[in-house]
């Protein structure tokens, strides 16, 4: 069985996984609490900064639509200067 | 004006005509599309609310003015975010270089024995989640991360785009961008772990 350390690298974006090191890592993480920790810290993040943001732009919506307004009139009455 | 589900193509040579030529609808569909996501990207990289409106402001301005270069490649969307990205650089003076050693050894290598075993035990999941949370402990983890690591993550992570779009946007390779996230990740990773003791 692969080590900590090598499933960890694994884990890693961007890497193209063989089936085969797809599977070992699944049996891995079923046996290894402290892995299966980090891989699911690392799905956690993403997820976490969504919502947040996701909550973040949410509230500032008002905002948003006048800024919207503001660009949209700039742009339209500069026609003849480009 | 209201919410037509219309499907534009807002990269096909007629659409980007009309923008040109600034028709009030067309710009009013483009603007009203990208803005707000303008937006939340602008806050995934630390902007606050004025900042970020200015930030997008210049976002549009450039990208009108560019227009008449703008060949239609690569998606509206993805040429709209390079401007971003760009233009978020220029205002944090961000000067990160880039470096291509394996980010595993130097991040992650020192958190295991001679066996490969953990030396500690990752935080739990609900713990790492009450931690990462606090928008006041996330915040100030991503502060420290280099513009690149966080554009890359908000694309990635937050909004989903695909690699080929981000390495466009980012101008770099799919390698560098595997990396790049990869050291995003852990940084965040680590530093939400240190501050929730």
């Amino acid at each position: 069985m692969r080590s900590c350390k090598e499933i960890a690298k694994l884990l890693v974006p961007g890497h193209k996984l063989t089936l085969l090191q797809k599977m070992g890592i699944k049996l891995h993480l079923l046996l290894c609490l402290a892995c299966a920790r980090f891989s699911k810290q690392l799905k956690i993040l993403g997820e976490v900064r969504k919502q947040q943001l996701g909550q973040k732009t949410l509230a500032s919506t008002t905002h948003t639509e006048l800024l919207e307004k503001k660009i949209i009139a700039e742009m339209t009455n500069k026609k003849s200067s480009s | 004006m209201s919410v037509q589900s219309e499907k534009i193509n807002f990269s096909s040579a007629e659409f980007l005509k009309s923008l040109q030529s600034r028709e009030n609808s067309s710009v009013e569909k483009l603007v009203k599309k990208y803005t707000k996501q303008l937006v939340n990207a602008a806050y995934g990289l630390g902007f606050n609310e004025s900042d970020g409106a200015e930030l997008v402001q210049s976002v549009w301005f450039t990208f009108f003015e560019k227009l008449p270069t703008f060949e239609g490649r690569s998606h509206v969307r993805t040429y709209i975010y390079g401007i971003l990205y760009n233009k978020a650089k220029e205002l944090k003076r961000d000067r990160h270089k880039y470096t291509s050693e394996d980010p595993f050894d130097e991040l992650m290598a020192d958190k295991f024995d001679n066996f490969g075993h953990w030396l500690k035990m990752p935080l739990s999941p609900e713990k790492f989640l009450a931690s990462a949370q606090s928008l006041e402990i996330i915040e100030k983890c991503l502060e420290v991360l280099p513009l690149q690591q966080k554009m890359a993550f908000q694309c990635k992570e937050i909004e989903g785009n695909t690699s080929v779009e981000i390495c466009k946007i980012l101008g770099i390779t799919s390698t560098n961008l595997g990396v790049i996230l990869y050291r995003a990740k852990i940084k965040l990773r680590d530093c939400i772990e240190r501050k929730s003791q």
